[in-house]
């Protein structure tokens, strides 16, 4: 059956799940240059040194934990609900396969 | 410092927890998949314990509060970066390395583009890594067992190394999951405590807490919270290398090849961020703060306007000031059981290197028993300890956090890159792989040397040949620069043979090596 998991559906669960996987991507990226960026600019310009301006640093820092962990459930839901059952679709019944 | 009884005992009682637990793993562990991946026999839940105990180094909680300490708020990068890492982990390398390796990392690559040239390459690239890796550790270890117990700094690391040494050579992959295991449960526990003893202290309200290490910043220390992230460029790419990085890191990606299936290959990964995220934010909100409030101004805890014991000592210092002794001798113990969890992690990455892909795949052919194959790594154990206590002694006294920082800058520029594209680029090919990795791994390595830290630091040289400290802004977008080139002119090994290795390769990471398990490992 090793054959069976190469149907048109799957193709699209793949290009789903790369699409996925790139906005999520995009997203960390961005947060973690911007939350760098945000810390240099307090300790250069800013008003206030990232240590001292306590609650703007913890603020920030549970923001970007807050997005990795929301990250990881979206990918995770995603797999639970569009990816595994899919697969064990195609375990049971094969599939038309190109 | 004075030797403290509590800690010595403290220190003897997690020594004696990690020998036994290494008689227990050595009873079970006979076969190659034993030594290297556990038999495959880790839970999720467990392996996520795991990791986070063979990720979270000396330098979480001695290092980066000693960055906060001294005022550079890099401090904050060091706690938030990873994190960000571990969901890119999740994201794009658990799953396919769970359902395409069994042991190591370079075995993946090699998966993608058969033959040693590779392979090679991705070994090399795991040990430089882990070396660099291990030497913070062994330098924050024998720092802080000379503070502790009195213990000669060369005493101490040898004793470390030692120690890990027979964790891996005994118990393999089993005793160094369970070492990490009772570590990352012991420092949970010991960051509570000492946590819940800062707030307390505080008196229940965390704006006083914040408003006394505000002033104490401003009081006693130069950079008063700015330090190196001042410049955009370095905050960035330190920001950067330790995300990207850890999905470079050999020791922590080998975790996942000690599962059963996919499934529990992400359940690591949720357990793994959500125990780190715990331990970093209760560094940051207490023991750093914590430690700048409650420290400054005590002389009790500074000599000559130094604090006692070295940069990496405030964590200690704030348990002392807040439960004494016996609470000092206790945390001490914890940071000892998190260096040997870490040491006993990466001793075996690179021994699972040496012996599996360079002595058994690559100089042996795959013509090699089990039984060679694991004299070798009991071999590469004892040379990667030798290795350990040399550099721990040579590099003695350097900051701890800005080595990891070291490690993970190699990682992500040279392993990072290569796996990423192996995985998921149609059009990668080997020779792309092999050029753009290596051109990763010395530019890494030639930026390092070249900046103010050790060219400057430690080389005693008057300027810098690079500004930066952390360079891998420059160095991983020109690896991945250099693995797109060489890939687009390197178009005629986009051959049949390699589309349908690709395919296969594909198919495997979605479903695993045995489709007729698919239900259950996907």
């Amino acid at each position: 059956m090793g054959d069976t998991v190469n149907g048109d559906e799957l193709q699209s669960m793949r290009r789903e799940q790369m699409r996925l996987r790139g906005s999520l991507a995009v997203v960390l990226l961005l947060t973690v240059c911007v939350f760098a960026l945000f810390l240099s600019w307090l300790a250069m310009d800013g008003p206030l040194q990232p240590l001292l301006s306590v609650k703007v640093t913890v603020a920030g820092l549970l923001i970007v934990y807050v997005i990795s962990a929301g990250t990881v459930a979206i990918y995770a839901r995603w797999i639970r609900v569009r990816r595994d059952p899919l697969l064990r679709e195609l375990k049971k019944h094969g599939t038309d396969a190109k | 410092m004075n030797t403290s009884p509590i800690a010595i005992a403290c220190f003897l009682i997690v020594i004696a927890t990690t020998l036994v637990i290494t008689t227990w793993a050595a009873r079970r562990s006979r076969s190659r998949s034993d030594f290297y991946a556990a038999g495959g026999s880790i839970t999720g839940t467990q392996n996520g314990f795991a990791i986070a105990g063979d990720f979270m180094s000396a330098s979480t909680i001695l290092g980066v509060a000693g960055f906060a300490f001294s005022g550079n708020a890099e401090s904050i990068i060091y706690l938030v970066a990873p994190v960000l890492g571990f969901s890119f982990v999740f994201l794009f390398i658990a799953e396919p390395l769970r359902n395409l390796g069994r042991y190591t990392v370079a075995e993946v690559v090699a998966l993608r583009f058969p033959g040693r040239s590779v392979r090679v390459f991705a070994a090399s690239s795991s040990l430089v890594v882990t070396i660099f890796y291990l030497l913070a550790q062994m330098v924050g270890a024998g720092a802080l067992i000379e503070v502790l117990i009195g213990v000669p700094y060369r005493i101490a690391v040898i004793g470390v190394a030692f120690l890990m040494m027979l964790y891996v050579f005994f118990g393999g992959m089993l005793a160094t999951t369970w070492v990490q295991i009772t570590k990352a449960a012991l420092l949970i526990v010991g960051v509570t405590i000492v946590s819940w003893l800062a707030y307390r202290r505080a008196h229940f309200d965390l704006d006083s807490l914040f408003d006394l290490a505000g002033r104490n910043l401003q009081t006693y220390t130069v950079n008063a919270g700015g330090g190196n992230i001042a410049s955009p460029f370095s905050s960035v790419s330190l920001a950067l290398t330790l995300s990207l990085g850890v999905a470079g890191l050999p020791h922590v990606l080998l975790r996942f090849f000690t599962v059963p299936n996919a499934e529990q290959a992400r359940r690591s990964v949720f357990v793994a961020m959500a125990v780190i995220m715990l331990v970093f934010l209760s560094v940051q909100l207490f023991l750093s703060y914590g430690a700048i409030g409650f420290l400054y101004g005590d002389d009790a805890f500074f000599k000559d306007g130094k604090l006692l014991g070295g940069v990496n000592m405030p964590v200690i210092h704030l348990a002392r000031a807040l439960g004494g002794d016996a609470l000092m001798g206790a945390v001490a113990a914890i940071a000892f059981a998190t260096i040997l969890a870490v040491v006993s992690g990466l001793t075996l990455a690179g021994a699972s290197a040496i012996a599996h892909d360079l002595y058994a795949q690559v100089h042996k052919r795959g013509a090699v028993s089990e039984a060679q194959e694991l004299n070798m790594f009991r071999v590469a154990t004892v040379l990667i300890t030798i290795v350990a206590v040399v550099l721990g002694i040579v590099f003695q006294g350097k900051n701890i956090a800005y080595m990891v920082g070291l490690a993970f800058t190699v990682a992500a520029s040279a392993n990072f890159p290569v796996l990423l594209l192996a995985l998921y680029w149609r059009k990668f090919t080997k020779r792309a792989a092999l050029i753009g990795g290596s051109v990763g791994l010395v530019v890494s390595i030639a930026l390092i040397v070249g900046g103010p830290p050790i060219w400057v630091g430690m080389l005693g040289n008057r300027a810098p040949l690079v500004p930066y400290s952390y360079p891998a802004l420059i160095s991983m977008p020109i690896a991945f620069l250099v693995c797109f080139v060489a890939a687009l002119l390197d178009s005629r090994a986009n051959n049949a043979a390699a589309q349908s290795r690709f395919d296969e390769l594909e198919r495997r990471a979605l479903i695993g090596a045995d489709p007729a398990g698919t239900a259950e490992r996907v």
